[in-house]
């Protein structure tokens, strides 16, 4: 069993919509568990390359442990278990989630959003005074 | 009136797999060289299609999973959880009376 075995399997079980959480956890298994099938026949004494061989054949075909991984729907990501719910709720979110972004970049940034308040109101005030000064002395004469 | 069964039939390693972690908390390949050792080699589960069924009865309650550190080697250690225990309880109630059903048909 090869590397290359293993990557196939991850995109296989992602693209089948299986949890990111799940692949990660099937993948590390699998793997430590054809290392353990692997130490335990070498401890056979049987060469690495044949244990090789054996353990590959022993922990089955992948095609096989896929269909088992993606025939289980509980182990799959929530919008694939329930494709209409998220096909209706992720748009509604997306949408909510639109004036609550400024608030909440807003409560990331807060200092700076102080400080560039405070620097709009001073240069404003600056410009209002000028302008006072302006029609004052237009007025006046 | 008689119960169907089918849902039982699929069941099977799951009831293995519980009965032996109900005894003891074991890893995946652990649990495999047990459920060989205990049924004396006639029941021997897929070694790699162990993994879904851990993860579907973890996810659905009746197991939890941690991680621990042995020898080195991080393991996944699985037990029991009430749930699973309940759940347990009625897989080995149903393959008793699938199983005396059986016997009672061929003792006939």
């Amino acid at each position: 069993m090869l590397e290359a075995d293993f990557e196939n399997l991850h995109c296989h079980l992602l693209n089948a919509g299986v949890s990111p959480r799940f692949v990660r956890r099937t993948l590390t298994e699998l793997r430590d568990h054809y290392d353990d099938l692997k130490l335990d026949i070498v401890g056979q004494g049987v060469s690495v390359q044949e244990a090789a061989h054996i353990a590959g054949r022993q922990l089955g075909k992948f095609e096989v442990i896929a269909a088992h991984v993606t025939s289980r729907k509980e182990l799959r990501r929530w919008s694939y278990r329930y494709p209409l719910m998220g096909r209706l709720a992720l748009p509604i979110l997306c949408v909510a989630a639109l004036p609550i972004a400024p608030l909440m970049a807003g409560a990331n940034h807060a200092q700076a959003l102080v400080r560039w308040g405070a620097i709009l109101m001073l240069s404003g005030f600056i410009t209002a005074s000028l302008f006072l000064a302006m029609q004052l002395s237009i007025s006046l004469g | 009136m008689a119960q169907s069964n089918p849902p039982f039939m699929s069941g099977v390693p799951e009831l293995l797999l519980l009965r032996q972690l109900d005894v003891e908390e074991m890893y995946g390949y652990e649990l495999v060289k047990k459920i060989r050792h205990v049924t004396g080699e006639t029941i021997s589960l897929g070694e790699g299609v162990i993994y879904p069924v851990l993860h579907g009865l973890e996810q659905s309650g009746a197991l939890k999973a941690r991680r621990k550190k042995v020898a080195g080697r991080t393991r996944v250690y699985y037990s029991v959880t009430a749930k699973g225990r309940k759940r347990l309880g009625k897989l080995q109630h149903e393959w008793h009376r699938i199983q005396s059903g059986i016997s009672a048909a061929l003792g006939a």
